[in-house]
């Protein structure tokens, strides 16, 4: 049963009480301040909470945690907003927790690759600080600037390297959890066996509604020995999806396969003038890495792939240099969409690989049907796509054939057997398409394991699963870029 | 007792039926692991999933495969192998070892150094709780983010969460060739030196230890795997070469690894596993040894270099007492664990009136019990089985 998620608390005696707990600087009240904490990423929907707490250290979370377990109020734990979905987005939770100030790496052990780190520290910080060892951090979403572990860890992130990596999930060794009640458990630990059940893997991607992560212990891998990037122009995206079949088919697992459709590269190049072709149909972006010896004989296998699948053109990377030119396409894409809309909303699905050809014709024909004009910039190999719908705000009639086109895009890739969410997270955004995926009973079983975490559903509620509270019917699609 | 549903809805009515009668349900496959648990099989009332078996979908260029939890690992690797691919887990007997085996009992074996284990490629499960209720998690696709990630809390939970009817993988092309090196060390100290440095010098596939009467009389002896094309393979080789040059080269590696694997399961012995920084591997090596001294048979030491896994292997449960005895509350105090991980049933018997086969009680015990009592509320799947009462 959901209780009331405010208690009688006054919000500004609540201040008072947490300053002493955290300090002033870790204390924000009033409409103005609190005015960048009304949304993340998605920018749908906009709900301010009425007070952000920052506590400095895992223990103050623990304080704070308590403080609001005794006045029942609920609240919504934040990294640093670049989610996607709303999963900070407050509903019928006053109280914003924040971890921006917890940015200790607190040790690092690299003969055993591993470090502990609190959860408010930035997702590249982790890569750097063991760079000089050769080593690495593996999951790289493309916020990895700004984006915090413990967001990463809520969300289960991915990145373009995890088809041959993996995700969050399969990096994360312990971590920290502070529940609702105040109680600290830890989930794993720094051995990578634990006896009992695995707990990390409910906490990771739970999208913070079993409590707040203050901290975890990270493997880290090899950093490759080489690497070898090449850029292939294609007529289509038939040809092009037909090389990462055969890729994959030939026993080469890629550290990264991303694909851009004409729409895209048309943006690309008006914005870069990186000299695609004007009529070109699609560019495949393919990594490989490992050590030198096997990388030249897989180069060779993977050049003659896209020649014999009708590539126009491959250009490879010969040093560091050309390689950011040649990811450079990729990752400024979603700034080059700017261009051709005054907005754009980016959805987040996943077929299985070998539907992606099925996938963008379905997607062509909601966009003529809808009459929509969407560009396609993913993970291909991955089959984990990311249709950006254009559109002006400013026309409602267009908004809402945008929100319709979103939906039957979820729809379409749950029909080819893939996912309505594949690294963004469901939020408060994709709610309603969560019953595409889960029998009522399914959701039953996910809500029970959460109520032995939160019993009360104090952990940012009505995130995640169906329930009566969440009914707001969508205004405008968000303008936020995807990674 | 033992039944043998054909159905999931026979496998419901089973489970629904339990409470009313008073069974325990024991799901097993072959049964070449039911010596794994803290509870005792006798008094369980056994469930077999033959009725489960068989590959349900495997789609090949997308990489994954669909299988009924009654599937031998051996059925299944030699139809992936047709197309030349792999599930790369390979835990002690492994061609006898079903889907929902590996996964309740979360087995492993030498390629988890770099494949990962059960939890890192399974993508999807079905499974019937504790009130017969079908539950699904996760999917078929390789990335999925949606909803909480059960799969994963089924891998290990030693069949307690759920009867697991199907799961589906992500699977791997498998290698064109694999090669080994094998390399003798003075001592258990020595051996994760050198392990480490061969480690530094290319990055293994897998990477073990193997204590004295393994492979030599005397000695630690280090076995790094490598797999791939043959030029990748032959420059990790020609690495390990120049790090540790009094090696040999085992060309039937995968036959090797398989045979470290199941000596991780040997018949008649009491299993202890130790997880521990890898680092502190060589210490708690020469440590049981010392211990194992004393006994006329002394037990046999393998270890996983890069996932900190040690395992004592001892016929005699006095031997293995012992070893609890000096071992466990170091590796505790030290973040680790000490696990009794399968024995005969006497000798589980014998040894828990001495000892906890599953040392001290976790932490998050209290949300264990939860997550028991949310998934199985009448205590009939497994009960005890993980240790701990639960």
């Amino acid at each position: 049963m959901i209780k009331t998620a405010r208690g009688g608390v006054e919000i500004s005696g609540l201040a008072t009480r947490m300053r002493g707990l955290v300090g002033a600087e870790g204390v924000i009240e009033g409409a103005v301040s609190l005015l960048p904490y009304e949304c993340d990423g998605y920018t749908l929907e906009r709900s301010a909470p009425e007070l952000v707490v920052l506590p400095g250290t895992p223990d103050e979370v623990q304080q704070v945690l308590r403080l609001l377990w005794q006045e029942g109020v609920a609240f919504v734990p934040r990294g640093a907003g670049t989610g996607l979905a709303g999963g900070t987005l407050p509903v019928d939770a006053p109280v914003m927790i924040g971890t921006s100030r917890m940015r200790a790496i607190e040790s690092i052990d690299l003969e055993n690759r591993r470090v502990t780190v609190q959860s408010g520290v930035v997702n590249i910080s982790v890569s750097r600080a063991v760079a000089e060892a050769g080593l690495l951090y593996a999951p790289d979403p493309s916020s990895q600037t700004v984006c915090t572990v413990g967001g990463n860890i809520a969300e289960n992130s991915g990145g373009p390297h995890t088809l041959k990596y993996g995700v969050t999930a399969n990096h994360v060794l312990g971590l920290e959890l502070v529940l609702p009640d105040g109680s600290v458990v830890t989930l794993g630990g720094s051995t990578e066996d634990t006896p009992g059940y695995d707990l990390r893997g409910i906490a990771i991607g739970a999208e913070g509604t079993l409590g707040i992560v203050t901290r975890a212990t990270l493997s880290l891998v090899c950093a490759p020995a080489a690497r070898r990037t090449f850029l292939a122009i294609f007529d289509s995206v038939e040809e092009a999806s037909e090389v990462v079949s055969d890729i994959i088919g030939a026993g080469i697992i890629p550290a990264a396969l991303e694909m851009l459709d004409s729409l895209i590269l048309q943006a690309v190049e008006e914005a870069f003038s990186v000299g695609f072709p004007a009529d070109a149909g699609a560019v495949l972006l393919i990594e490989l890495d490992g050590l030198v010896a096997g990388l030249e004989e897989q180069s060779e296998r993977v050049h003659a792939l896209c020649r014999s699948n009708g590539a126009r053109e491959v250009r490879t990377a010969s040093d560091e240099a050309e390689r950011a030119l040649l990811w450079k396409a990729r990752k400024r894409a979603f700034g080059a969409v700017g261009r051709l809309a005054p907005n754009y909303c980016t959805q987040d699905g996943v077929v299985p690989r070998t539907c992606v050809p099925e996938i963008l014709r379905a997607i062509a024909a909601i966009a003529e049907r809808h009459q929509l004009r969407i560009g396609n910039v993913f993970h291909a190999g991955d089959g984990n796509i990311h249709p950006i719908i254009l559109f002006d705000e400013r026309d409602r009639e267009e908004v809402g054939r945008v929100l319709e086109a979103g939906r039957e895009i979820l729809e379409a890739c749950v029909a080819l057997g893939g996912s309505i969410t594949g690294e963004h997270g469901v939020g408060v955004e994709k709610i309603a398409q969560m019953p595409l995926l889960f029998s009522p009973q399914d959701l039953l079983a996910m809500t029970r394991l959460r109520e032995v975490f939160d019993p009360e559903h104090r952990a940012n509620p009505h995130k995640i699963f169906p329930d009566a509270k969440v009914c707001v019917e969508a205004r405008t699609p968000r303008r936020q870029a995807a990674m | 007792m033992h039944e043998t549903p054909q159905s999931s809805e026979d496998a419901a009515a089973l489970i629904r039926r339990a409470p009313r009668k008073g069974w325990n349900l024991l799901v097993t496959g072959t049964g070449v692991h039911l010596e794994t648990g803290d509870a005792d099989e006798d008094n369980m009332m056994r469930v077999g999933t033959a009725g489960f078996a068989g590959i349900r979908e495997h789609a090949a260029a997308d990489m994954t495969v669909s299988v009924g939890a009654g599937t031998r690992l051996g059925e299944l690797a030699e139809h992936l192998d047709r197309a030349g691919q792999w599930l790369p887990i390979d835990p002690p007997k492994a061609e006898e070892t079903t889907v929902g085996g590996l996964l309740a009992a979360n087995l492993s074996g030498p390629l988890r150094a770099s494949q990962g284990r059960a939890r890192d490629l399974l993508l999807g499960i079905h499974t019937l709780d504790g009130r017969g209720d079908l539950i699904k998690g996760g999917g078929k696709v390789v990335k999925n983010v949606a909803g909480y990630d059960l799969p994963r809390l089924h891998v290990g939970a030693c069949g307690g969460l759920g009867l697991i009817l199907e799961a589906t993988f992500q699977i791997r092309p498998r290698p064109a060739l694999e090669h080994a090196w094998v390399a003798p060390a003075a001592d258990a100290e020595s051996a994760m030196t050198l392990a480490f440095a061969m480690r530094a010098a290319a990055e293994p596939g897998w990477l073990e230890l193997a204590g004295p009467g393994v492979f030599a009389a005397d000695g630690v002896t280090v076995v790094a795997g490598a797999f791939g094309g043959s030029a990748d393979v032959e420059s990790a080789i020609a690495a390990w070469r120049g790090v540790a040059a009094d090696g040999r080269l085992e060309e039937s590696a995968a036959a090797l690894r398989r045979r470290l694997a199941d000596a991780t399961a040997a018949t008649g012995s009491v299993v202890l596993k130790a997880a521990l920084l890898p680092s502190r591997l060589g210490a708690l090596l020469a440590a049981a040894e010392e211990v194992g001294a004393g006994y006329e048979q002394p037990p046999v030491l393998l270890a996983q270099a890069t996932a900190g896994v040690a395992r004592v292997l001892t016929p005699s449960v006095p031997c293995a007492l012992a070893c609890i005895e000096r071992l466990r509350g170091r590796l505790e105090g030290q973040g680790g664990s000490l696990i009794v991980e399968r024995a005969p049933l006497a000798a589980r018997r014998a040894l828990r009136t001495q000892t906890s086969l599953r040392g001290a009680t976790p932490a998050t015990i209290k949300l264990m019990r939860g997550v028991k009592a949310a998934m199985d509320p009448h205590g009939v799947l497994a009960v005890g089985r993980l240790g701990w009462g639960i």
